[in-house]
């Protein structure tokens, strides 16, 4: 019902993408195994990128309002609505970026700042959840939400520093790689919860009425083999990824065509995986 | 201040849809708008069949999800009368409405690309008088007053099958339907 929604459906997974690769850049860079010009240098790519994607989700979202040229307004009603707070926190979060990498280029990296912009990142993301979870739609007025926005924040940002610290040119050290193989396994971690929720999620739902019964109805029919596929395809990527890092010769990043597979399988699960979500958002409706 | 609501006689209503009509003409609306509607409801089995109909607006409730979740506060409940309003110049067509809102009160007019709502008719209200479902229904099926009054003259009744649990938005609406209607 929701399938139009293909601004919203990128705006969530762009900002989700850019809260989780800030949040691991700033644990890699509070490393203190790693040399600091090591840890800096690794991160740096990633770091410059953040806010970029974080202006296209933005953009994205505001393409989404009926109409663009009021969306000054949509903060006023910060005292209940979840939107203005989303909203606020990711202005915020852009503006914590912007600051930050400022202070970067200028050599003196705080990183006190670095956490307490992931800290209001992952406000905003918690704030994007909490709109669906209000809504009168059953099948996201629920946890599973909050854990499918969260996972693929972890999952996502993960993923994304690894690649990005793998780019830099820089020499990777022993202590880097074990850094490395320990983000990735906490992203895929965040997205296996998911998976182990499902069922109590389809459960519940099917409990929770008429529109309930309904989106577990849809996800039984038409999005059986997209839900399958879409689990296939994340499982594959994070096998593929787990097997570049464990596995590859040259200590860990020799395999980067596996890495560059798994990351195509990774965003096509992670794409399907939220279209599923708006897709089978069912209204509780007269009737 | 009192909070108004409206009071709904299904077992009366005749499905002629004047009061949908009313509504679209005071409100200037487009095909495929309706800030009030008739649903027909049917059930049983035969011979056991049962039927009745169902005119629904907004409910302008007691906590209404439409104006917590709106972000801009276009949607707000007047201090006055509880009467839940929507101020089109505020709108920024974000639908956050429609999806709070389990009586589909909230519409989405894609040529403005804002979203518009039964207002109660609260300009007419301020003049003292009717919306205009209520005097334009034939059956005079439809009454706008106080709603604890009209749940003292006519009982509380909001627990229909086809509509979602009370609490969720505490509507302010009575309705009298036949017995099969409840839950």
């Amino acid at each position: 019902m929701f399938g139009e929604e293909w601004q919203l459906l990128l705006f969530t997974l762009l900002m989700q993408l850019a809260v989780g690769t800030y949040l691991f850049l700033t644990i890699v860079r509070a490393s203190g195994k790693i040399p600091e010009t090591i840890k800096m240098k690794v991160t740096k790519l990633g770091m410059a990128s953040v806010g970029p994607v974080v202006v296209i989700a933005i953009l994205l979202s505001v393409l989404h309002l009926g109409n663009p040229f009021g969306a000054y307004w949509s903060i006023a009603n910060f005292a209940s609505s979840w939107l203005s707070r989303e909203i606020l926190f990711t202005g915020a979060f852009f503006i914590l970026w912007g600051v930050s990498y400022y202070l970067e280029r200028k050599g003196s990296w705080n990183q006190l700042l670095g956490w307490a912009a992931s800290l209001v990142g992952l406000v905003a993301i918690f704030s994007m959840a909490s709109i669906y979870a209000t809504s009168i739609i059953p099948a996201w007025s629920d946890f599973n939400t909050y854990l499918q926005f969260f996972g693929t924040t972890l999952f996502f940002g993960s993923i994304a520093a690894v690649l990005l610290i793998l780019w830099s040119r820089e020499e990777k050290t022993e202590e880097l790689n074990k850094m490395l193989k320990k983000l990735v396994i906490v992203g895929i971690a965040a997205i296996a919860l998911q998976l182990v929720y499902l069922p109590v999620y389809i459960a519940g739902l099917s409990m929770s009425g008429v529109a309930g019964a309904e989106s577990v109805a849809l996800l039984s029919s038409t999005y059986v083999w997209p839900g399958i596929l879409r689990w296939t395809l994340t499982i594959a990527g994070a096998v593929l990824v787990v097997w570049a890092l464990f596995k590859g010769r040259n200590q860990i990043v020799g395999n980067y065509s596996l890495l560059y597979a798994a990351v195509v399988f990774i965003i096509a699960g992670e794409i399907l995986g939220r279209f599923i979500f708006y897709a089978t958002g069912v209204p509780i409706m007269i009737g | 201040m009192g909070q108004k609501g409206f009071y709904y006689d299904s077992t009366i209503c005749t499905g002629c849809k004047t009061c949908q009509i009313a509504c679209k003409d005071v409100n200037d609306l487009k095909v495929g708008s309706n800030y009030r509607r008739v649903y027909t409801v049917e059930g049983g089995r035969f011979p056991e069949v049962w039927g009745y109909y169902l005119s629904m607006s907004c409910n302008h409730c007691e906590k209404p999800k439409c104006a917590e979740n709106c972000p801009t506060g276009a949607i707000y409940k007047r201090d006055k009368d509880g009467l839940v309003v929507h101020d089109e110049d505020r709108c920024v067509g974000c639908k956050m409405c429609l999806w709070s809102c389990p009586y589909e009160g909230p519409q989405y007019n894609k040529e403005e690309g804002k979203a518009g709502k039964c207002d109660g008719c609260a300009d007419l209200i301020d003049e003292g008088e009717n919306p205009a479902c209520v005097d334009a229904c034939g059956m005079r099926a439809i009454e706008f007053g106080d709603i604890e009054e009209l749940r003292e003259k006519y009982g509380d009744h909001t627990d229909l099958k086809v509509l979602s649990d009370y609490n969720l938005t505490k509507p302010s609406v009575t309705i009298k339907a036949i017995p099969e209607a409840s839950k």
